[in-house]
C-alpha cells in the first residue's frame, strides 16, 4: 500500500517532484474554472437554474441563457 | 423519405397543465406544481414521433392575451411574434367556461389552434360531461381530451396536431399570417375592451351551455370542506406552521441515517487513501486529495439525503395544492406590509433556489411589489443553507429541539423578510397596491411521478453542483490553506521540539516492544465500551456490569501505558500547533485574521470568516471550507466528524450565531448575478448591503446577550 516508502531515495524524490506537479495541475484546472463560471454568470450566458436545457439541445432552459447554442427562434427573436 | 417538422406552441390559462403535459410529451423535466405561476420563460423541446419530429414551446400560463404581468408577456408576445405553425392550447377540462377566454381571443386572431381538454378526468368526477364533437364545432377548432401525465395523451394529442398540421398546409399555418396584435400590447384595458371581453364571455357561456351538461352540486365537495380548515382564518396559520415543522422532522429523523452511512463512507475513504503514504510522510497530492477534496466535498455531499427529503416533502404540498391556500393564508398579513398573497408563490420558490424565485417575480404586475418581493427573497432560507442547518444544529442543539431549531430559523428567514418590506414600502417604494386574485386549484394526491421527478431533479442538481462548482471551490480552498508553506525557520523551530520526545518515545519502545500491541488492545477495548454504552436492546444492569469491567480494563492498559500515552501526547501537541501556524500563514488565514475585528462580535474566529467569506460564491462551500481547514489545521490521522470537530472547537451560542448569520447574509454570487439582470446593479448592491447588515447586526446580538446571560458558552465536549 504505502507505495512511497517502497522506492529508494533518488526515486522519492522525483515521486515527490510529480505529485507537486500534479497538485499544480489540478489547482490551476479548478481556479481556471471557477473563473470561467464566473464569467459565464456576471455575462448573463449561464444562470441556469433549474439545468433544465432542453433535449433538442437549444435555447429555453428555465433562466434562458443557456451557454448551448440557441434555437433560430431565439436568435430571431433577440435581432427584433 | 425526409420527416415533417411541426412546431407548436403550448399555451393556457395558468395551472392547465401546460408544462405536465410538455414534459409528457417531450420528455423534459420543467418544474410543475399544483398552483399558478411556476413557469415565468418559454422553454423548447422535441419529439419524433412517427415519422415527425414535433418541436415544442411551453409558454407560461397567461388568463388572457390583454398581458399585464412581465411573464404573460413573455406568453403573449411569443404567440404573436413567434415563428410556429400553431397553437396548442391546453385547456383546463374541470374549468371549461373561464379557460376558454384565451382560446376565443385565439380564434379571433386567426391562428390555428388545437384544443386539448385536460384534466378531463376531474371534470368527469365532478359531475360534468362534456360534448366535445358539440363543443369542437361551436369553437371550429379540433378537440383532444387527455390527463396531461397519462402515457396515452402523448399519442392523442400528437395525432391530432398531425391532422391540423395536414389539414392546414402551409398556407393556414400561423407563420403565413401577419397579425393585427395592436389591442393586445396596450398597457392598461380600456371601457371599450372591458365591453369586447364581457361579451366574449358571454359567447363562452353559450357555447357551453350547448356543449356541456353538469350535474347539480349536491353541497360543499371534499376540497371546500378541507379548505374550510386549512385556510380558515384562525387555523390556516398555525396548521401551516406545523407543517413546516413535520417537514423539518422528517428531515432530521430520517436522513440520520443515511447520512450516517455516507460519513462513514467518506471516512473509510479518507483513511483509504492516506494508506497510500506512509503515516509520518508530508505529501502534497495526499493533502490535497484527504483534506482539500475528500475533507471539503465529503462534508457538503454527507447531506443529499437531508436535501433529497426536504424537497419530496416540499413537492409533495406542492403537487397537493396546498402551496396556492399557503398563499391565500398569506395575503391576510401580506396586505399589511405592502404585498399581497402573490408574492407569496416566489417566496415558496425562494426555500428551494433563490434564482427561479426573483424569477417567479415576473408574475407580479406592480412594479413595487416585484421589487420587495425579490429583494426579501434571499432570507427565505434556500436549499444551498441546508448542509450548513444539518451540520449545526444536530451538532449544538439536543435531538429533541432539532426539528424546533430549523423550524425557528425559517421563521425567523420569513419574520426579517416581512419587516424589511414593510419599511421599503413605506419608505422607499410608495405605490398602490394590485388586487390579489388567486386560484385555489382543487387538491389531488401528488402523483408519484411528479413528487419523484422533482425530488430526483433536486439531488442530481445537487450532486452536479458538488461535482463541478463545489469540487473546484474545495481544491482552490485547500490551495489558499494550503500555501505559502511555513518557513523553513519556523518548521526547524517545532522540529527542534519534537526531536527529543521522539527519541524518548523510541528508547521507550526499544525497552518495551510490547507497548504498541497494548495501545492497539485498548484501541480495541475502548471500540467495545462505545459500542456498549450505544447498544439500546441491553437491559441497564447488564450494561452497568459490563461497562464495568471494560473500565477495569481501560484503566490497566492506561496505567501500563502512561508513559508512553504522556510523549505520543505531547508529539501530537507539537504537531497540532505546527499545522495551527502553518494554516495561519496561509493566505486563507491571512485574509480570516484581517477580517476577525469586524467577526469577533459575533464570536466568530478567523476559520469561520474565511468559510463566510466562501460561502458568498455558493452556500455549500461554508461546509467545505470548514472541513477544509479542520483537516489540513488538525495533524491527527484519525477522520473524525465535521461535527464532532465543530462541537469540540466552538460552543452552542457560536453555533447558533453561524447560523443566524449564513441565513440572514448576502447572497450567492449566482443570485446576486440574477438580480442584477432583473432589477439593476444599484438594487442588487442595495440587497447584498442590506443582507450583509442585517445579518451582523443580529448575529452580534445573539452572541453578546447570549455571553452576558452566559447561556450556551461552555463547549459540550
Amino acid at each position: 500500500m504505502n507505495y512511497v516508502s517502497q522506492f529508494p531515495k533518488t526515486q522519492n524524490n522525483l515521486i515527490i517532484m510529480s505529485e507537486t506537479i500534479i497538485v499544480v495541475v489540478i489547482c490551476a484546472a479548478a481556479a481556471l474554472y471557477i473563473i470561467r463560471r464566473a464569467y459565464l454568470v456576471f455575462s448573463g450566458k449561464s444562470s441556469c437554474c433549474s439545468g433544465s436545457c432542453k433535449p433538442s439541445g437549444g435555447c429555453g432552459c428555465c433562466c434562458k441563457h443557456c451557454t448551448k447554442p440557441c434555437s433560430e427562434m431565439e436568435k430571431k427573436q433577440r435581432d427584433e | 423519405m425526409s420527416s415533417k417538422i411541426i412546431r407548436a406552441v403550448l399555451a393556457g390559462q395558468p395551472n392547465s397543465g401546460k408544462s405536465t403535459v410538455f414534459n409528457n410529451l417531450t420528455g423534459a423535466h420543467e418544474h410543475v406544481g399544483n398552483y399558478p405561476g411556476i413557469t415565468v420563460e418559454w422553454h423548447t423541446g422535441s419529439r419524433k414521433y412517427k415519422e415527425t419530429t414535433f418541436e415544442l414551446t411551453d409558454l407560461p400560463g397567461t388568463y388572457s392575451l390583454s398581458a399585464y404581468s412581465d411573464e404573460e408577456r413573455v406568453a403573449r408576445d411569443y404567440i404573436i411574434n413567434g415563428d410556429y405553425d400553431f397553437v396548442i392550447d391546453i385547456v383546463d377540462a374541470s374549468n371549461l367556461e373561464r379557460s376558454l377566454l384565451l382560446t376565443l381571443q385565439l380564434k379571433e386572431l386567426g391562428i390555428p389552434v388545437l384544443v386539448v381538454l385536460n384534466m378531463i378526468d376531474l371534470a368527469r368526477k365532478n359531475g360534468m360531461n362534456i360534448d366535445k364533437d358539440a363543443l369542437s364545432a361551436q369553437l371550429g377548432m379540433p378537440i383532444v381530451e387527455c390527463v396531461g401525465y397519462e402515457s396515452g395523451a402523448v399519442g392523442a394529442i400528437l395525432d391530432a396536431a398531425e391532422s391540423l398540421f395536414d389539414a392546414l398546409g402551409e398556407s393556414g399555418s400561423k407563420s403565413a399570417l401577419k397579425l393585427n396584435a395592436e389591442e393586445l400590447t396596450k398597457p392598461k384595458p380600456t371601457e371599450e375592451e372591458v365591453a369586447v371581453t364581457t361579451a366574449r364571455l358571454e359567447e363562452i357561456k353559450r357555447m357551453c351551455s350547448a356543449a356541456v351538461t353538469s350535474r347539480p352540486k349536491e353541497g360543499p365537495s371534499w376540497s371546500d370542506k378541507v379548505d374550510a380548515v386549512l385556510t380558515n382564518v384562525w387555523l390556516g396559520i398555525p396548521i401551516f406552521l406545523f407543517l413546516l415543522y413535520l417537514v423539518f422532522q422528517l428531515t432530521f429523523t430520517l436522513g440520520e441515517y443515511p447520512m450516517g452511512w455516507i460519513e462513514s463512507g467518506f471516512e473509510w475513504l479518507g483513511d483509504w487513501v492516506s494508506g497510500f503514504w506512509a503515516e509520518s510522510e508530508e505529501s502534497l497530492l495526499k493533502s490535497l486529495i484527504v483534506d482539500g477534496i475528500i475533507g471539503g466535498l465529503g462534508g457538503v455531499l454527507v447531506f443529499l439525503p437531508n436535501i433529497l427529503l426536504l424537497f419530496l416533502a416540499i413537492a409533495f404540498l406542492e403537487d397537493s395544492g396546498y402551496m396556492a391556500r399557503a398563499a391565500y393564508l398569506a395575503d391576510n398579513f401580506m396586505k399589511y406590509i405592502g404585498l399581497h398573497g402573490k408574492s407569496f408563490v416566489p417566496m415558496i420558490i425562494g426555500f428551494g433556489c433563490g434564482i427561479p424565485a426573483i424569477m417567479a417575480t415576473r408574475t407580479l404586475s406592480s412594479r413595487k411589489e416585484r421589487l420587495i418581493t425579490m429583494f426579501i427573497i434571499p432570507w427565505m432560507s434556500c436549499g444551498a443553507r441546508v448542509p450548513i442547518y444539518m451540520l449545526l444544529v444536530p451538532a449544538f442543539f439536543p435531538e429533541a429541539y432539532q426539528a424546533w431549531v430549523m423550524w425557528g430559523l425559517y421563521v425567523l428567514g420569513i419574520i426579517v423578510a416581512i419587516i424589511v418590506a414593510k419599511i421599503m414600502s413605506v419608505f422607499v417604494i410608495r405605490e398602490e397596491n394590485a388586487p390579489f386574485i388567486i386560484e385555489l386549484p382543487p387538491y389531488r394526491f401528488p402523483t408519484f411521478r411528479t413528487v419523484g421527478i422533482h425530488t430526483i431533479e433536486r439531488g442530481w442538481l445537487y450532486l452536479k453542483k458538488a461535482g463541478t462548482i463545489l469540487l473546484g471551490i474545495s481544491i482552490v480552498l485547500w490551495a489558499l490553506a494550503t500555501f505559502p508553506r511555513l518557513p523553513e525557520s519556523e518548521s526547524e523551530k517545532f522540529e527542534a521540539q519534537r526531536a527529543p520526545i521522539a527519541q524518548k518515545l523510541d528508547e521507550l519502545k526499544e525497552a518495551n516492544p510490547e507497548l504498541e500491541t497494548l495501545a492497539k488492545d485498548r484501541d480495541g477495548v475502548q471500540e467495545e465500551r462505545d459500542g456498549v454504552e450505544e447498544d439500546a436492546a441491553l437491559a441497564d444492569a447488564e450494561k452497568e456490569k459490563k461497562l464495568a469491567e471494560l473500565d477495569g480494563q481501560l484503566a490497566k492498559f492506561n496505567e501500563q501505558l502512561a508513559t508512553y500515552d504522556d510523549l505520543t501526547g505531547q508529539i501530537e501537541e507539537i504537531d497540532n500547533q505546527e499545522a495551527e501556524e502553518q494554516l495561519a500563514n496561509s493566505y486563507s488565514g491571512r485574509l480570516g485574521h484581517l477580517m476577525v475585528p469586524v467577526i469577533r462580535t459575533m464570536g466568530f474566529d478567523w476559520k469561520i470568516g474565511t468559510a463566510i467569506v466562501g460561502a458568498l460564491a455558493a452556500k455549500e462551500v461554508f461546509v467545505a471550507q470548514m472541513g477544509v481547514v479542520y483537516s489540513i489545521g488538525e495533524a491527527d490521522e484519525e477522520s473524525e466528524s465535521l461535527r464532532d470537530i465543530m462541537k469540540k472547537n466552538y460552543p452552542p451560542l457560536v453555533g447558533l450565531s453561524i447560523l443566524v448569520f449564513c441565513l440572514l447574509s448576502a447572497p450567492c454570487v449566482a443570485t446576486f448575478a440574477i438580480m442584477v439582470k432583473e432589477a439593476g446593479w444599484s438594487w442588487a448592491f442595495a440587497q447584498f448591503i442590506t443582507c450583509t447588515i442585517v445579518a451582523w447586526v443580529i448575529s452580534t446580538l445573539i452572541f453578546q446577550v447570549g455571553t452576558w446571560l452566559d447561556i450556551g458558552t461552555k463547549l459540550l465536549m
